[in-house]
């Protein structure tokens, strides 16, 4: 029940496992000590929204720089305007009017809305787009990953609203790649102690925080239409169980990340609402088969351990039923997947483990998520029925991802990954360079991978894309069991928050 | 005078001894969030970090110099009262942890007193008369509160007066720029469910002192000799439970200020056990030795306290060494 802030590690650990990442910045908490139970009447007046989030800094930092998944995310998304969005199951353009690509897809255009307009009155010019991607491009910022493709030499401002950027390869996917997964806009000069006052153009603008409490209030110039919410409290809980207990005694309206548990046991309670972030705002969870460590550098001992799971089983009792059983593959639920349903086959499994002669599997395994020991024991036992016994090896959660070498030399492992469009996550997860390669992909999807990245005609990229995932389905090296989604709870009655990657976003946000 | 000269001497020597076992200690603490698993820098930077850039922050934090001139160096700053910059946002670590500290010295104060004061309350009441049916019923509770995870004392308590009657807020939030002290009612459940353990724990041991003085030959003799009960309990009594209930109330100090991190947990309360959790799971050893050294510091506090009153209240250790 007081578990320390797990949504927080596992949230940042998300980030780190996309290359995305995460550090710090400052101000939490919203004000409502005196208010006790049943003092329901703010949110429905549309004067403020009470959100309690945890971080996974600890603070709710407003640079985006170094931002936490968490509270500081949501304070992101309500203060600057990005270029693009991942909104739900589909990308769509923000402050940017129109993303065009050259013939290649080596340079791109970008024209951005003339009436946005910052909070402290300046108007948003192509410039300050400009300053913003070199900004988040460059280290510190720890997104410097998701830039890593563009060319900062050929970042060449048009007109006032008209921008070129240039790509060191061509990105097909530059949009939803790039864009859509991460582009707030600043105004240009501003750096590092400037972040605190959170300047943006979005929707609401930064009113107080004292370290402890940060208060947005509604932004009424803003350029695509006002919002319903005069203002946005946002309160730092570090604990789930907190949260809950927080929204059910009325102290806030929104909390943000509940547990698996404290769903259930609220079902019936009509007093709060749950809301489940269902597959395309989850954790995709999976046990990372390395293909290059024996005994998994053998195709078939892979594919004994998948067609040895069971999904449903794993979903159901780990994820308590609030979940989606896996197919090998992230971005189910979102387009551009090609996964296709599983089905257990003990017997095949028992004659593949066989012929391999392998009859014992390690695994290692961390609470990064809550229950993946609990999953990795359940796996052990599905693993006996055909054969094989599985020694389970837990590991701290806390400092699982900083053993990078740890990572890379555990054959078997618990692993999960931010569910995305299958695009964006093989883009943002699996080139390269990317920091976790924990399946020990090659060369060769490199190589496919780049290709399918450069290819212009939108058709033709998602059909490379859907013969990478197949490929993966086929002989990939993960056994990715389960969706595990975002739960969220507020006031009953609140209509209208949307989210992006699993942070809520509360601009279209009414109460009944 | 002689007393007086004497209790001074003993001051010192104590007070030498506790900060000679301050400074083993804070190497200790040192070495320990130097080795744990993980590294600020790679942590400060996140997953898209090169081994270049983690070996260029290594070198900028001075990381990449031995432990014993790290040690060195940390150490004597913070005797000057700088405990250095937090290795992931660069802020001094002194302004990072002095608002939690003042708030969780509020909680831990708060809980001290009162503590003291039904500790006395349940040890004169259970202990004077040992196997009675008072003593059944306080022991009794008291072991009951002392055995329950506080976590789970703190769920129920939240539970019943928070959700159930809706009496008080379930999480300790102060509105902007407010200090707690403006907003007591954030202050009832925390402080209650940390006055329930420590009061159960405390008088426990304050009871097992009132019962072996109260079984001394000389209380023995007070009381037969006619004395009013109250007098036997202030002039003969107390007297004698005052050493070992010393010792109880100074290893309280300590283990309030350190024992305060599960209640903050459960009920959001501002304090010091966030930023702690936050500096674990960051690696931000600056920040988790800041902390550390402070609780330590309590803690050896809080004993020596505990040794000079024993001291005061019992002339034979006067002249001990």
């Amino acid at each position: 029940m007081s578990r320390p802030d797990g949504v927080a590690r596992r949230r940042v650990l998300q980030w780190s496992a996309a290359a995305a990442t995460v550090a710090a910045g400052s101000a939490a908490l919203t004000g409502c000590a005196g208010q006790t139970g049943g003092t329901r009447t703010v949110a429905g007046s549309g004067k403020a929204l009470r959100v309690g989030a945890s971080d996974a800094t600890g603070t709710i930092g407003l640079d985006p720089r170094h931002a936490g998944f968490g509270a500081s995310y949501i304070a992101l998304y309500h203060l600057y305007d990005q270029l693009m969005y991942l909104k739900g199951s589909r990308y769509e353009l923000g402050l940017a009017e129109s993303v065009e690509p050259s013939a290649d897809a080596a340079e791109w255009t970008v024209r951005i809305h003339r009436h946005a307009v910052f909070h402290d009155g300046s108007p948003v010019r192509a410039a300050d787009v400009a300053y913003s991607l070199r900004t988040l491009a460059t280290p510190p910022s720890t997104r410097a990953n998701n830039f890593a493709d563009l060319d900062l030499d050929r970042l060449k401002v048009v007109d006032q609203y008209t921008l070129k950027v240039g790509l060191k390869r061509p990105r097909g996917d530059f949009r939803e790649g790039i864009l859509a997964v991460f582009s707030p806009v600043f105004p240009e000069g501003t750096r590092d102690k400037d972040f605190a006052r959170g300047v943006g153009s979005g929707p609401y603008r930064l009113e107080e925080q004292d370290g402890k409490n940060l208060r947005l209030a509604v932004n009424d110039k803003y350029w695509n239409g006002t919002s319903h919410f005069r203002r946005i409290d946002l309160s730092l809980i570090a604990d789930p169980a907190a949260r809950l207990a927080a929204l059910k005694s009325g102290q806030i309206d929104y909390a943000f990340g509940i547990t698996a548990t404290g769903a259930k046991a609220e079902r019936a309670n009509r007093a709060i609402s749950v809301r489940r972030g269902h597959t395309a705002n989850s954790n995709a969870l999976s046990f990372a088969m390395n293909e290059r460590l024996a005994p998994f550098d053998d195709p078939d001992v892979r594919r004994a351990v998948r067609l040895a799971a069971d999904r449903d089983a794993l979903v159901q009792k780990v994820l308590l039923g609030l979940g989606t059983p896996g197919e090998d593959l992230v971005g189910k639920g979102l387009p551009g997947y090609a996964g296709r349903a599983r089905t257990r086959d003990v017997a095949e499994a028992k004659r593949l483990f066989a012929r391999a002669g392998v009859d014992t599997l390690e695994l290692r395994a961390a609470d990064t998520v809550p229950g993946f020991t609990a999953a990795a024991r359940l796996l052990g036992q599905q693993l006996k029925e055909a054969g094989v016994d599985l020694d389970v090896r837990t590991v701290p959660a806390d400092t699982y991802y900083a053993d990078l070498k740890g990572l890379s030399r555990a054959p078997f492992q618990t692993f999960y990954y931010a569910n995305r469009p299958a695009a964006v996550h093989l883009s943002a997860t699996t080139t390269k360079g990317a920091f976790f390669n924990v399946t020990g992909l090659g060369e060769r999807h490199f190589k496919r991978l780049a290709a399918a990245q450069a290819t212009v005609d939108d058709g033709r990229r998602e059909a490379a894309f859907a013969a990478i995932q197949r490929d993966l389905s086929a002989t990939g090296g993960d056994l990715l069991w389960g969706f595990q989604e975002q739960l969220d709870a507020s006031v009953p009655g609140l209509t209208g928050v949307w989210s992006s990657q699993s942070t809520p976003v509360f601009t279209r946000a009414r109460t009944a | 005078m002689r007393t007086a000269v004497r209790l001074a001497a003993l001051a010192g020597r104590r007070l030498a001894g506790a900060l000679a076992t301050l400074l083993a200690g804070s190497f200790v603490l040192f070495a320990a969030a130097e080795v744990l698993p993980g590294d600020a820098a790679a942590a400060a930077l996140g997953g898209s970090a090169s081994p270049a850039d983690v070996a260029r922050l290594h070198a900028e934090l001075g990381l990449d110099r031995p432990l014993p001139v790290r040690y060195a160096d940390w150490i004597g700053s913070a005797l000057s009262g700088d405990l250095g910059h937090s290795l992931v946002d660069r802020r001094p670590v002194s302004q990072i942890i002095a608002g939690p500290l003042a708030d969780t010295l509020l909680l831990a104060g708060v809980c001290a007193a009162l503590t003291v004061v039904l500790a006395l309350a349940i040890g004169l009441a259970a202990g004077l008369r040992p196997g009675s049916l008072l003593d059944r019923i306080l022991s009794g509770t008291s072991v009951a509160l002392v055995s329950v995870p506080q976590f789970v004392t703190a769920g129920l308590l939240t539970l019943v007066l928070a959700s159930w009657l809706g009496v008080l807020p379930a999480v300790s939030l102060v509105p902007f720029g407010e200090p707690l002290l403006a907003h007591p009612e954030a202050l009832v459940l925390p402080v209650t469910a940390l006055t329930l353990f420590s009061a159960a724990w405390a008088g426990r041991l304050v009871r097992a002192a009132v019962a072996d003085a109260a079984a001394t030959p000389h209380v023995e003799a007070a009381r037969l000799a006619g004395l009013a009960p109250a007098r036997v309990v202030l002039r003969h009594l107390l007297p004698t439970a005052a050493g070992p209930c010393a010792q109880v109330f100074g290893w309280l100090t300590g283990t309030l200020v350190g024992g305060t991190a599960v209640v903050e947990q459960v009920f959001n309360y501002p304090g010091l056990s966030n930023e702690l959790v936050a500096a674990v799971e960051h690696h931000d050893a600056a920040v988790l030795e800041g902390i550390g050294l402070l609780m330590a510091a309590a803690v050896v506090t809080g004993l020596l306290l505990a040794d000079l009153l024993t001291a005061a209240a019992d002339p034979r250790t006067r002249t001990a060494t």
